[in-house]
């Protein structure tokens, strides 16, 4: 029974996985730019993004032929239903590494992104994308529920950074100049924690955890 | 407000059980598919619902079918009255060789009805209801086997709207018809059951899910699962439903 359906649904979950792939690339390189291990991966930042685009209209064009031709219901609905949503959020985290980019040239020194914590803040983000894109795959309700918990480390690391940025303004700072700049790497990683924490959410309708996916889904900011 | 309530139904054709302790609450004027894999005893439970399994030989039937609270096999129960009550759709259309008018007054008459006034208001009746009057309205001393498969059918149900029942059986009323055709008697299932009890055989998935507010799935006699119609398509409860709807399986 309904082998090429199954082999289609492969071929969805590997898509997801490439997609996921290539933004945790533009995450890493972002995470060496900002705990000081260079800054020459940054130029393929913007390549990478094209990519992820790319394949976010390969999966979105996946999505839409399997929902017209094999007209799905119960677990495989739910599943393409939620990738459909969560290839947005991925391509989004994919266009704010391009904005961070953009940005760390005009940061003069390793030193500042560190003191601001937004080394470690890039650490979260990544744990997040990767957590849930392993819980899509693996159908994993656990996983992403400790994604969506992680998303108030995120929080929080972004209010530390916002703290740092003001005293560092405060105090007169000798590099209070670039005081903007961190502040909008930080809200940008934030942005990407609430896109993991939503891609997480995505996931928890895919599984069906509220039992009434349709009229009462997991809410997802 | 439940019409129609089985109760431990068992049904036995010689010594092969065909349904097994079915317990399953059809409420009145909503459309009830019955779905499941081929010999899984769905079109066997519809036919019991008004008796036409009385007419198969070695047939035993053990639990109850309660319509309007009253047991269908208790032998003061008309079996007739029955039947006009709780009427039938086919899978193949089954036009009587005669005109499209006397089709649908067949009933009527055997009923008693003889005036010609009351007749022709009953069969206007029957065919606006089955959405089929205007397409027929200036052949109806024409023969009906010179209507369309899809018209055929159509006929079919105002000929059983034609004695006013309660309740539709339908059984996969649309598997012989093409798309047009499948969508017109869809149509009218949804126009007619907020005035009767409609419950359908069908093997079209499709077709439970834009038509039946509840839905059962049959397997091997037994009923699996019976809940609302979205809850079985977007998540049912028992893995073998879900096996099913998603094609795993059948």
């Amino acid at each position: 029974m309904r082998t090429r359906f199954d082999s289609e649904l492969e071929t969805l979950y590997v898509s997801m996985i490439k997609m996921g792939s290539l933004t945790e690339d533009t995450l890493n390189a972002l995470k060496a730019a900002l705990s000081g291990e260079g800054r020459d991966r940054l130029a393929g930042i913007a390549d990478i993004s094209r990519a992820i685009d790319e394949k976010d209209r390969e999966i979105e064009a996946l999505c839409l032929r399997l929902l017209l031709r094999r007209q799905p219901v119960a677990r495989d609905l739910r599943t393409i239903s939620s990738a459909m949503k969560m290839i947005y959020d991925i391509e989004r985290i994919g266009d704010n590494a391009v904005d961070i980019a953009e940005i760390i040239p005009f940061i003069s020194s390793e030193d500042l992104t560190m003191r601001v914590g937004l080394d470690s803040m890039i650490g979260t983000v990544i744990e997040m994308v990767t957590g849930a894109i392993d819980a899509f795959v693996h159908y994993d309700a656990g996983k992403a529920n400790a994604v969506i918990a992680e998303d108030d480390v995120a929080d929080r690391a972004f209010d530390h950074a916002k703290q740092m940025v003001t005293d560092m303004i405060r105090h007169g700072d000798k590099d209070a100049q670039e005081a903007p700049d961190l502040l909008m790497i930080a809200k940008y990683l934030e942005r990407m924690g609430d896109h993991a924490a939503s891609l997480a959410r995505w996931v928890l309708n895919a599984l069906d955890v509220s039992g009434d996916w349709i009229n009462n889904p997991v809410k997802v900011e | 407000m439940t019409i129609i309530e089985t109760k431990d139904l068992d049904l036995w054709y010689g010594s092969m059980q065909a349904l097994k302790k079915i317990n399953l609450k059809m409420e009145e004027k909503s459309i009830t598919a019955l779905i499941g894999p081929s010999g899984c005893g769905k079109s066997t439970f519809l036919r019991t619902l008004n008796r036409m399994n009385d007419l198969v030989q070695g047939v035993r039937i053990e639990g109850e079918v309660l319509y309007n609270g009253e047991n269908i096999f208790s032998p003061k129960v008309d079996v007739n009255g029955l039947r006009y009550e709780v009427g039938m759709v086919f899978q193949k259309p089954n036009p009587f060789m005669m005109s499209i008018y006397d089709n649908i007054a067949y009933g009527p008459r055997t009923h008693g009805i003889k005036s010609k006034v009351k007749l022709d208001e009953i069969v206007e009746k029957a065919l606006v209801d089955a959405s089929l009057f205007d397409e027929v309205k200036d052949r109806l001393r024409k023969s009906a086997l010179g209507l369309s498969g899809g018209q055929q059918q159509r006929l079919c149900i105002a000929r059983a709207l034609a004695v006013q029942p309660k309740v539709l059986l339908m059984d996969e009323p649309t598997s012989a018809l093409d798309p047009i055709s499948t969508a017109k008697i869809e149509e009218l299932a949804m126009s007619l059951c907020d005035r009767y009890t409609i419950i359908i055989v069908t093997h079209n998935m499709q077709q439970a899910l834009r038509i039946a507010h509840k839905t059962a799935f049959f397997l091997l006699g037994e009923v699996i699962e019976y809940d609302d119609t979205e809850k079985i398509f977007s998540n049912p409860s028992d893995p073998r439903t879900e096996d099913y709807v998603t094609g795993r399986f059948g």
